[in-house]
């Protein structure tokens, strides 16, 4: 290219360019995989990629700081960062930059058509073996069962153009610096430092935090990743899936649905000469396709009834696996068969209705845990959600005698204030009390009451920065009933049940009367 | 003898519908005595639930690489 971009080359689409200069690595492959379908190749759209030749990542160079810098063998510190832009060609993409060179008045047209074309970038190692480094890419298109609920937006720099590009951020694991576990923490502190504005933390970074005395080769156990994510400046969550399956996917739901990313580890048994060897693998998920209608829940609690709770069978999940991917599609399913006295729950990594590709061999893991970095200040984690739930839901029943759905959430007081404001569902008259009186904390629960999916009937909010001392009933913040009209036999219900809480109440707006022909029709 | 009405019927009659005035003007508020036992009836479930919760599980030294 002439010299206004003399570092910036570009060149045309094409797999094997890609894999070539990617070394061909398992990850190549994947990534060659979801860059072709996310851009439609198979329709014939042209994929235009750009390289800078040289380019400085933060993340690789604290990497290179610390530990390769004093290898014998010392990598390069400098990387190069791929782009990928679809719908058009090198020649198109080539004239469309220098166009905004030549007119200043071309420069946010063009800026706007290539984020619209954007797919993403690729930063390149110079490690053999280890050349993905921090990728962002977009995700497939939400087609209402897509749900990629912990992407954050990303600002990237090409020839001058500024562009906006939503995503998490995924590397691949280079031993050195970082293993699958605390690249796992990295990319969930990408989600939470930007939630909580902070600097994300580096691998190297994490790694250190994690206060592990061993090479970083040998891994973390999940004590040493709590404590990295704990001496980074957040809090940590950990739950089980052992003693209730459906319990364990609604709560990983109820975190991603809190727009935070969930690690899942996982074990494999594997026989070895000596004895039985277990091997861990932590993965993230970034996301998770809408469950069927929840089933009811056993609560293998004495005395608490069951439960439908949302994401209870939730068994696709869209996860960052540093041996494969971004945004992966993986399978969880409920194993008949038993492991430490448990039944299993288990990881297909792949698709299990898909065709085999040579670059991946599918296999299946064993659920051992999740655990969820998170602000600080939420201090309540899910299992305390679930509580809250089963501590309200007589009361709720008494008011409301239907089998609701109940679905949990963790939020910022302000995000759901906001959310109300911009809501076309509710009574606009209680919205001033809301929103001068009430007083929410930074981080609240949401337990939200449905009558089928998507149709919520009410929010009970409750403070999620503190963890009730005496807990007879959660400290209720307001009841927001979208689907409770103002001037419906339910209105008075809520009225009742908000007064005995102490609490603001918002109703759904009001429903109109029915008109005499559509009386006669009911009748 | 009258058939019991399904949940679905119930929130249909609960929310899907204008509350006439007559109507309105008969409505009995839920008694305290019931309020009550319900919150009772939920701190039991809650402390049950607690009761299960796993954080306190011992995380075993499986290193993960």
């Amino acid at each position: 290219m002439a010299a206004p971009t003399s570092s910036l080359s570009i060149l045309a689409w094409t797999s094997d360019a890609v894999l070539n200069g990617l070394g061909r690595g398992t990850q190549a492959h994947y990534l060659v995989d979801y860059v072709e379908r996310l851009a439609e190749i198979e329709r014939g759209w042209p994929i235009a990629i750009a390289i800078e030749g040289h380019y400085v990542d933060r993340h690789y160079l604290d990497d290179f700081q610390h530990y390769y810098a004093r290898s014998f063998h010392m990598p390069d510190s400098a990387c190069r960062r791929w782009h990928f832009f679809a719908r058009t060609t090198p020649a198109d993409l080539e004239a469309e930059l220098q166009a905004s060179f030549a007119d200043p008045s071309r420069v946010a047209a063009t800026s706007a058509s290539l984020e619209s074309r954007y797919l993403g970038f690729l930063v390149q190692r110079p490690l053999s073996g280890a050349p993905v480094g921090r990728t962002v890419l977009r995700t497939y298109p939400v087609d209402g069962r897509r749900h990629y609920c912990v992407v954050r937006p990303y600002v990237v720099h090409v020839a001058g153009h500024r562009l906006r590009i939503d995503g998490l951020a995924y590397q691949q694991q280079d031993r050195g610096a970082a293993v699958c576990a605390s690249t796992a923490v990295w990319s969930a502190l990408q989600r939470v430092a930007h939630v909580t504005g902070q600097r994300t933390p580096t691998p190297s970074a994490i790694t250190r935090a994690s206060g592990s005395p061993f090479p970083t080769s040998a891994g973390l156990d999940v004590r040493q990743m709590a404590e990295a994510i704990s001496r980074l400046g957040y809090g940590v969550d950990a739950f089980y899936p052992r003693h209730n399956r459906a319990l364990f996917r609604s709560h990983v739901v109820a975190y991603l649905d809190s727009n935070l990313p969930v690690i899942l580890m996982m074990t494999r048994k594997r026989p070895g000469a000596g004895g039985q060897i277990v091997d861990g693998h932590a993965i993230v998920v970034t996301g998770y396709s809408e469950p069927r209608p929840a089933t009811t829940v056993a609560t293998d609690m004495t005395g608490v009834p069951p439960i439908a709770l949302h994401g209870s069978d939730a068994d696709v999940l869209y996860v960052h696996d540093d041996n494969l991917g971004s945004h992966a599609r993986y399978e969880l399913y409920a194993s008949h068969e038993w492991e430490d006295g448990f039944l299993k729950l288990e990881v297909l990594r792949g698709r299990s209705n898909a065709p085999k590709v040579p670059w991946w061999r599918q296999d299946v893991w064993s659920v051992f845990a999740a655990i969820v970095a998170k602000p600080l200040k939420l201090r309540k984690g899910v299992e305390q959600s679930f509580h809250d739930t089963v501590a309200l839901r007589p009361l709720v029943q008494r008011f409301f005698p239907i089998d609701f759905t109940y679905a949990r959430r963790f939020t910022s007081g302000a995000e759901y204030q906001r959310g109300l404001l911009e809501s076309g569902d509710v009574d606009r008259t209680s919205i001033p009390k809301l929103m001068l009186s009430t007083r929410f904390s930074r981080h609240i629960g949401v337990i939200r009451a449905l009558r089928r999916p998507g149709s919520p009937t009410l929010d009970v909010v409750v403070d999620a920065t503190e963890v009730e001392r005496e807990p007879i009933l959660p400290r209720v913040t307001a009841i927001v009933a979208h689907g409770i009209p103002v001037n419906s036999p339910g209105a008075p219900r809520a009225r009742q049940l908000a007064d005995f809480l102490g609490c603001p109440l918002v109703l759904g707006k009001a429903l109109e009367a029915a008109t005499p022909a559509q009386r006669d029709d009911h009748e | 003898m009258a058939p019991v009405p399904s949940a679905e019927d119930t929130a249909r009659d609960l929310f899907d519908r204008v509350l006439g005035d007559e109507e309105a003007s008969h409505l009995e508020p839920l008694p305290e005595s019931v309020l009550l036992e319900a919150v009772e009836e939920g701190a039991r479930h809650a402390a049950a639930a607690e009761a299960m919760t796993s954080h306190a599980e011992i995380a075993p030294a499986i290193r993960f690489l």
